[in-house]
């Protein structure tokens, strides 16, 4: 009977804290404006749960938020380039990715993410943001474009 | 916006009208060319200064644009059939579009960027100094001779290509410095950048525009009329415009790389890095089958010769970057020329 009240008391006091942590957890303020220019063919469904939702621990809301505006951004404004931009190149990106995984840190970042964010989706565009503030641009961006693969799934 | 694009249409106009009245004068009784030309391809001067035609620099000043302003009546010229073609040309070859609305400009857009990489961050701690120090390396030569203040940013992208926005905004992609292998073609891009701002090459596109966007109606009411019987004739005019441009952006181009072959050799004297940057951007650009146009056939009939003509006004982008021979060539030129010059 003890035992059956102390394991009571323990799952009650972790349910607590996590919905604790929930509400506590820093909501990234400003990512629905992103969301205006959002192109006719992306769903949005994803990307507004996220911008209203707190950010995953662990995640930087400067680098979620460039995730989002590179998804949905359209042309640049002016400017004098040196060249044409070069077209997305994936075997550079893959690489990218797997020297970012050979880094503990995005690494136990990443499983962090697995175990709290439940939308696949969701996930590959927190990992970007991971990667983002790592500064893994080539990998941060083959996510960007694996979620723009699965977004009308 | 509204307020500073009224000051651009009376700053035009203003400028139109002075050069209308040294046209007047018999200062300029050369046949008219539209043509946008760049007249210094090989840069002999890597900084382009500011003039007013020559004779009137001092008139237009930021002081004189508010006093014209406040002049009743004069925001637009009520008869634009005496705005004549070489007044046209003049406007757009000068250097009259004043710093501080070049800044303005530039600042404009760079509010609308996105993605830079910020300095305190973790990767900006360890990137921003070695762009920093390639941008005083390239600065130094040229230091005396302009009053840019350049802010340089690095923008979060894996590719290797850069940027430049009037009024001496720099950007670099984070995949120039993150790895040491690509440092020579970065040292090239930043050199090439800097030519553009310094050569005033967007801010002189954007006067071109303002002064074209002052129409003679009558000749515009003409032309669609015309349109009905003779379309081609029309098309024919826009096309022949819209090259004009295209091919003003590609020798603009050409003569940032010459500037930015010229400024690597002064800011590196001794001849190695400046050749390494330069064969380092050389050997990144795109092999030279690529970029060939994408016109399957070649138009015979006068009715292909139209479509061909409609499709490219309206799908071939203006703002057109040279192919990798013309580059080659022109920097392996400057190159030469460089190094048996001993710089």
């Amino acid at each position: 009977m003890n035992l059956r009240i102390l394991i009571s008391a323990i799952v009650f006091t972790a349910a607590a804290a996590a919905q604790a942590h929930d509400e506590n957890a820093a909501r990234c303020v400003g990512l629905e404006k992103y969301l205006a220019n959002t192109p006719a063919d992306l769903p949005t469904a994803v990307l507004r749960k996220i911008a209203e939702s707190a950010a995953p621990p662990g995640v930087d809301c400067t680098s979620l938020g460039d995730v989002i505006l590179k998804l949905v951004k359209g042309t640049r404004v002016g400017g004098k380039r040196l060249e044409e931009d070069k077209p997305f190149d994936r075997g550079a990106a893959q690489a990218n990715l797997d020297q970012a995984l050979r880094e503990p840190q995005i690494v136990d970042q990443i499983a962090e993410l697995e175990r709290s964010v439940a939308d696949e989706k969701a996930r590959i565009l927190y990992e970007a943001a991971i990667l983002d503030a790592e500064g893994f641009y080539g990998a941060r961006d083959l996510r960007i474009q694996q979620y723009r693969d699965r977004a009308g799934d | 916006m509204m307020a500073s694009n009224r000051l651009l249409h009376t700053l035009s106009a203003v400028v139109l009208v002075l050069l209308s009245a040294a046209d007047a004068a018999g200062k300029d009784k050369d046949a008219a060319d539209r043509s946008l030309v760049v007249l210094d391809k090989q840069c002999k001067r890597i900084v382009e200064p500011y003039t007013f035609a020559g004779t009137v620099t001092t008139t237009i000043t930021d002081t004189g644009i508010a006093l014209w302003e406040k002049m009743p009546k004069l925001g637009a010229p009520k008869n634009e059939k005496e705005i004549g073609d070489s007044v046209r040309l003049r406007a757009k070859r000068s250097n009259w579009l004043p710093m501080s609305t070049e800044v303005l400009y530039g600042q404009r857009a760079h509010g609308l960027e996105t993605g830079i990489l910020g300095r305190e961050t973790k990767v900006g701690k360890k990137l921003y100094p070695i762009a920093d120090a390639m941008l005083a390396d390239l600065g130094k030569p040229v230091s005396a001779d302009h009053e840019y203040r350049f802010q340089l940013f690095i923008l979060k992208n894996a590719g290797r290509n850069a940027m430049a926005r009037p009024g001496g905004f720099l950007y670099v992609d984070q995949g120039l410095l993150a790895d040491n292998k690509e440092h020579p073609k970065a040292r090239f891009a930043l050199a090439h950048e800097l030519a553009h701002v310094l050569q005033r090459h967007e801010t002189r596109e954007l006067q071109g525009l303002i002064v074209d966007s002052y129409q003679d109606e009558k000749e515009l009411k003409q032309a669609m009329a015309a349109s009905k019987t003779d379309p081609a004739a029309v098309l024919g005019n826009v096309k022949v415009s819209k090259d004009t441009y295209t091919q003003h952006h590609i020798d603009q181009e050409l003569q940032a790389d010459s500037c930015a072959a010229r400024l690597l050799f002064l800011a590196y004297p001794d001849g190695r890095l400046a050749s390494d940057a330069t064969d380092a951007f050389i050997r990144d650009l795109p092999p030279p089958s690529a970029g060939k146009s994408s016109s399957p056939t070649r138009p015979r009939s006068k009715s292909e010769k139209l479509a061909q003509a409609a499709h490219d006004i309206v799908k071939l982008p203006a703002d057109r970057h040279p192919n990798t021979r013309e580059r080659t060539a022109n920097l392996k030129s400057m190159q030469g020329e460089l190094l048996a010059s001993g710089h």
